[in-house]
């Protein structure tokens, strides 16, 4: 998969999801606006109760698209930041969670983060987290999806590097299996490659991270 | 009542809110959220009409239309897509549905190309 590619899936799925909460947005405050007509003409039909959730529902869902409008804005601008960084793994994490949100939904994959969380800053581009991240979620739905995962930013052992948690799901033991069986992804850049390791050995968690492959060769 | 309409999308707030207010002008209407939801509710309630979401987890859009039309060749079908351009995706079912809608939706549209589908259905039934 191509940078390009990668960046087309990831602005193809926010648009659906955007779409889906402009419709949102339209459906209620058309609603609304009925409500209100029907309002007017009898008195005693009050639809208080209603109009106000619609209206709260228009709030959340222009808070949404506003969320994922920065999103794409950050991932637009992503690929100008220079192959060694900086990346703050912590806000990849989120944006990607924002971004594929529905394109992952359709394989019934529940993308989680914390939000809030301090910035971990990378020397790689955040395009190669982006991809890397991307990978991850083409592996699970290979084996059939239904999962929830959860990414963090972390630092482990002097790496950089997102914490994956598989939470939940009907297929959960089935994604931990692929996960555990791949350890390594075809490197998102020349010269660049993404590892994915056990957390430990107890836990449905992993470990990814992002290094120059000339370096990994000569550290084995 | 009025017109029994079945609409399917997995986008709850979305699909919640277009069937109140179709509900308010005095439509029929049912909700489902996945396609094989959507296979089920025809096959128990024979709606007039079908709106379906061309992209839903299970089942999505176009096997569900694909599967309906083998079913009821004259039921008609609208579908929805919040994705890209129809004709940018290459998928044959959507010859089979009458209209293919992006979203988000115009309300007046969406009303007139349902009526425009059951007008067309009926009169297909009387030329049969």
């Amino acid at each position: 998969m191509t940078e390009r590619r990668c960046v087309a899936r990831l602005f193809a799925s926010a648009v659906h999801e955007l779409r889906n909460i402009l419709a949102v947005i339209r459906e209620s405050t058309g609603l609304g606006i009925d409500l209100l007509d029907m309002e007017q003409k009898s008195a005693e039909n009050s639809h208080q109760a209603r109009l106000h959730t619609v209206l709260e529902d228009s709030q959340k869902a222009v808070r949404q698209g506003a969320a994922l409008s920065d999103a794409m804005d950050y991932l637009a601008y992503a690929s100008d930041i220079e192959t060694n960084g900086p990346c703050d793994i912590t806000r990849v994490c989120h944006d990607f969670c924002l971004l594929y949100a529905r394109e992952a939904r359709s394989s019934k994959i529940t993308l989680l983060t914390d939000d809030g969380e301090d910035p971990v800053w990378a020397q790689f581009s955040p395009v190669l987290l982006f991809r890397a991240l991307l990978d991850v979620v083409d592996l699970c739905t290979s084996v059939g999806g239904q999962v929830s995962l959860k990414f963090s930013g972390e630092r482990r052992n002097k790496h950089e590097g997102v914490k994956i948690e598989v939470v939940a799901g009907t297929n959960r033991e089935l994604v931990v299996s692929a996960l555990a069986s791949c350890p390594r992804f075809e490197g998102p850049r020349i010269g660049w490659m993404a590892k994915l390791m056990p957390w430990t050995s107890q836990d449905p968690c992993f470990f990814l991270t992002i290094s120059e492959a000339e370096a990994q060769t000569e550290n084995h | 009542m009025g017109l029994r309409l079945l609409l399917a999308d997995d986008e709850r707030d979305f699909v919640d809110t277009l069937a109140e207010r179709l509900r308010l002008r005095d439509y029929d209407v049912q909700v489902v959220y996945d396609g094989a939801e959507a296979i089920r509710a025809v096959t128990a309630d024979k709606p007039d009409l079908v709106v379906l979401d061309l992209f839903m987890p299970g089942l999505p859009g176009d096997e569900a239309i694909r599967q309906l039309k083998m079913m009821y060749p004259a039921m008609p079908i609208i579908l929805l897509t919040g994705h890209q351009a129809v004709d940018d995706t290459g998928i044959s079912p959507i010859s089979q549905a009458f209209a293919c809608l992006t979203k988000p939706l115009a309300f007046k549209d969406f009303v007139a190309t349902v009526e425009a589908a059951i007008r067309g259905s009926a009169t297909q039934g009387n030329e049969k």
